[in-house]
């Protein structure tokens, strides 16, 4: 099942970017967690484990999709397809460990981006959504 | 899939040609030179002559060629067991019309067939019953139609003329028959080594490569994270800020470059990609490989063309092998184009490009690949533009036969012969008998008698042959058959043709386990004979001349026995061709097992490198940036350090974890009770190990015994549940029948289904390398009933 995040929405100005992280593993997460407290204007809307798991959340209107590759059943780049069909408009950063020069073709869609996960900051994901949605209100 | 690149290549007609092939090929091709020669001569002597006969000889000759003309043109297609019917039926062809044109000529003649009965063990597995069947109806014929008494061709030529001959003819008929009998059977064998020399070579190469990524991973990533821990350190004991931010900087690009080196490592030693997304994917990713300092600086692999569906894992595996080993032939800069085909039920491959120059060492490298598949490979163009052709069957032949049959022992096909020997002895016996008493022909009398010899001399090598004394028996089966031959043919000279299959039964028995050089001068004996047989016969001069038997003994005799004799040989062979392949087969069987566990321990062992340290790493250059961000707030950066600290320390005791599982690099350093109270540390729940005697331990035997109980404590760890305990008890134990060491894995966890725990490869791979020590190895489950794993394994020092 997703899991919820259980941090309390930001109090800024802004309304903070909202992430659904999809990736089987525990230490990214953790680490995607780290990044969002320090930085204030990102919250986790969901933690999914697997692509299904990371559909289902869909309905809590994310913002932004983190999505890893290498997952078991279905892969990370058949999952950004699947998302696509859902919601066309929402970005997708697509990420892994692996070079992108060692994938298969990302889905030919402009919402779809990849971002090494080692150079992953907040400042890229910001980045995204203004490049695909303009600023938040 | 990923797109191949617009390139054109053009594929050679056909995949490359095995070393059987090849060989069959040269020896068709040598027989077409060698019968140009005679042909030439058979047409001087046609007009010389110009009997109605001789033209039906020169006729039938020419047919011949034509046969092999086609024969070859098959070969060259593909169609071995085609090409095979083509020739044995052109020789047949040929066989008759001079038997019929010149009786006389038909121990030749058996010979030529006897010749192309060797050739069987060219055949496939499916083909070479037909092919049998062809030979025997074949030889039937050719025996009968020797009874034949319609051509007066032999009162044409003068005798002197004949039996010279005769004689060459004989002796190169006879020794081209023995070289390519012998050929036949030593490139079957000669497989059957290359076999077993490429499993060892697979084994070392894998052991050595393993080991060197457990040193890697030891100097390299575990090197690193404990200098990321040196830098947390180093953060915490920073005075100014200026100095924390440099040292969570230099964090961030430590744990990157460490995560880039290891990505590098995990895909040397099994390239994901390959097996995620395909052989295409897994070539376009090698542009990232092409970087790594030990392949090429600059060389790259484009895919020029690949079939819509995936390959069978094994190709895949090969190919992707085989485009590795052939990029450091490339020069810098140039592009090797690789394309992928499948056709007729062979998977091919095609390498080339500009400059592609594969040395000895590449080409060793590429054959290697092919061959563990099953494949053929073929430089069909040369350095400096080199083309290579690999092709692999995409339904490798099943391994068959009885476990127990070991070709290295002939003691079988021997047992199967002199049975029927005895038998057609048996037969034979009141068969002559009864035939002399109808006729009172001497001549018969002769065949009773050596019947009688013969009968002792089988019935010698029976008793050898029980005592185990193979050669002995092999002496005496070529004693009575040579013996046979010439004494038959001396007094009943229409009976050469029988005789010249019987004198080539040493050979045939000698052939599936005989040396090559024992083999040359059984041969050379072998063609002695027949060209004495031949001789006989020609000249009618022996015990009986020209004894003028009624047309039913020979019919009621000479047919049968001619069917009996062929059967034999052909039962000879086709046990000695049965071995050799079943053990081949197994053989290749067993390669292909070995190499499927190779990839299921690199995969098991490259998942876990991505699932761990490439995860932590990845994790830990964010949280450096992260600290970095915060670094002027020492209240928010202190917990982020705190975790980076926790998951340095969780990734190195993972990664010592896996090295240790994977490779026992430290059971040989700090030996079998450390490490396992190393492994039980990290499990993360109570393990209680007892150790009493190991320290006494062989190495091999130490790390056997790790490995065993290593798996058992992961599979506990995984399966038995979270608050499973788990104990492990190892103990060198003293009896009369020597040491012993004992060990045993319990755990009180779930449990599972007894079939369920065995079905799994892991348990598999486990038992068969605990019984490649000798030792035996139990495992016990039942749900809610916890694990056990037992395994008992002798201490030979």
């Amino acid at each position: 099942m997703a899991r919820m995040s259980s941090g309390r929405p930001n109090a800024g100005t802004h309304r903070a970017l909202t992430l659904l992280v999809i990736d089987d593993h525990p230490a990214f997460h953790a680490a995607i967690d780290v990044m969002c407290v320090a930085d204030g204007g990102i919250e986790v809307a969901a933690h999914a484990t697997s692509v299904a798991e990371g559909m289902a959340a869909l309905d809590g209107e994310p913002d932004l999709v983190l999505l890893d590759v290498n997952m078991a059943e279905i892969d990370g780049i058949t999952g950004a397809r699947m998302i696509i069909a859902e919601r066309p408009d929402l970005p997708i950063i697509i990420c892994s460990t692996a070079p992108r020069r060692a994938l298969p073709p990302l889905p030919d869609h402009p919402g779809v981006t990849f971002i090494g996960k080692e150079d992953l900051d907040a400042a890229a994901l910001h980045d995204w959504y203004r490049a695909r949605c303009g600023r938040r209100d | 899939m990923t797109e191949p690149v617009a390139v054109s290549v053009t594929w050679p007609r056909r995949r490359p040609l095995s070393p059987s092939e090849l060989r069959l090929r040269q020896l068709v091709t040598t027989n077409v030179r060698s019968e140009l020669v005679g042909k030439v001569s058979l047409t001087a002597l046609a007009i010389v002559l110009n009997s109605p006969w001789m033209w039906l000889l020169w006729a039938t000759q020419f047919a011949v060629l034509g046969g092999v003309w086609l024969a070859r043109t098959a070969l060259e297609r593909s169609s071995t067991d085609r090409a095979l019917l083509i020739l044995v039926c052109s020789h047949s062809v040929g066989g008759l019309g001079a038997v019929i044109a010149l009786p006389d000529i038909a121990p030749l003649v058996m010979l030529v067939l006897f010749g192309d009965l060797t050739l069987s063990g060219f055949a496939t597995r499916t083909g070479v019953r037909p092919y049998l069947a062809t030979c025997l109806a074949m030889i039937s014929a050719v025996a009968l139609l020797s009874l034949s008494r319609w051509s007066d061709l032999r009162d044409d030529v003068p005798i002197a003329l004949v039996v010279v001959a005769f004689a060459i003819q004989g002796l190169a008929s006879g020794w081209i028959t023995a070289t390519s009998s012998r050929e036949t059977y030593t490139r079957l064998r000669d497989r059957g080594e290359r076999l077993r020399s490429l499993t060892e070579r697979m084994r070392t190469a894998d052991r050595d490569e393993r080991l060197s990524v457990a040193n890697r991973l030891s100097a390299g990533t575990i090197a690193d994270l404990g200098l990321l821990r040196d830098r947390v350190a180093d953060i915490h004991a920073a005075e100014s800020e200026h100095d924390r931010r440099a040292h969570l900087a230099a964090g961030a690009t430590l744990a990157k470059r460490s995560l880039a080196r290891l990505r590098e490592l995990s895909h040397g030693l099994y390239p994901d990609v390959l097996h995620q997304h395909g052989l295409a994917a897994a070539i376009a990713s090698l542009d990232a490989l092409a970087e790594r300092d030990e392949l090429n600086a600059t060389a790259r692999a484009v895919l020029a063309s690949h079939p819509p569906d995936r390959l069978p894992g094994t190709i895949e595996s090969a190919f992707y092998a085989c485009t590795v080993a052939a990029l450091p032939a490339m020069p810098p800069g140039a592009v090797l184009v690789t394309a992928v085909e499948v056709r007729d039920g062979w998977a091919e491959l095609l390498l080339s490009g500009p400059g592609f120059a594969p040395d000895a060492g590449v080409e060793a490298a590429l054959r290697d690949q092919a061959s563990a598949v099953s494949g053929e490979m073929a430089l069909i163009a040369a350095a400096p533009d080199a083309v290579v052709h690999v092709a692999a069957p995409l339904a490798p032949p099943v391994a068959a036969g009885p476990s127990s049959f070991d070709v290295q022992h002939p003691v079988p096909i021997l047992r199967r012969f002199i049975d029927v020997s005895v038998l057609l002895c048996g037969i034979g016996l009141p068969v002559s008998a009864a035939v002399w008493v109808a006729t009172r022909s001497p001549a018969v009398a002769v065949v009773f008698g050596v019947l009688c010899v013969v009968m002792a001399s089988v019935l010698a090598a029976r008793a050898a042959e029980r005592r185990a004394n193979a050669t002995l028996a092999l002496a005496l089966l070529s004693f009575e058959t040579s013996f046979a031959g010439i004494a038959v043919t001396a007094a009943v000279p229409d009976f050469a043709p029988v005789s010249a299959l019987i004198v080539t039964m040493p050979l045939i028995l000698g052939l599936p386990h005989l040396a090559p050089r024992h083999l040359d001068a059984v041969g050379m004996v072998q063609t002695l004979m027949i060209t004495a047989v031949v001789l006989l016969g020609l000249l009618r001069t022996g015990v009986v001349d020209d004894v003028g038997l009624p047309l039913w003994v020979p019919l009621t005799v000479l047919a049968p026995a001619s069917l009996a004799v062929a059967s034999l040989v052909v039962v000879a062979l086709a046990d000695g061709r049965a071995a050799t392949d079943a053990a081949n087969e197994r053989l290749q069987a067993a390669l292909r097992e070995l190499l499927v566990t190779f990839d299921t321990t690199r995969h098991r062992i490259e998942r876990d490198l991505h699932d761990g340290a490439q995860q932590h790493l990845a994790a830990l250059a964010i949280q450096f940036g992260v600290g970095g961000k915060l670094v002027g707030t020492p209240e928010r950066v202190g917990p982020v350090l705190d975790r980076v600290a926790q998951q340095i320390d969780e990734a190195r005791a993972q990664l010592q974890m896996l090295v240790d599982g994977s490779f026992g690099d430290t059971v040989r350093t700090i030996g079998l009770a450390t490490a396992l109270e190393r492994t039980a540390a990290l499990a993360g729940r109570p393990v209680n190990v007892t150790t009493v005697g190991t320290e006494q331990l062989p190495d091999h035997l130490a790390l056997v015994t790790y490995f065993a109980c290593h798996e058992a404590i992961q599979n506990a760890t995984k399966h038995a549940g979270a608050t499973a305990a788990i104990d492990v008890d190892i103990r060198t134990v003293t009896g009369v029948e020597g040491s012993r060491v004992e060990f045993s894995v319990t755990d009180d966890g779930h449990g599972c289904e007894q079939a369920h725990l065995e079905s799994g490869r892991g348990m598999r791979s486990l038992r068969q390398r605990i019984e490649e020590v000798g030792g035996v190895l139990d495992a016990a489950s039942a749900p809610g009933r916890g694990t056990s794993l037992t395994g008992v394994i002798p201490v030979r020092l």
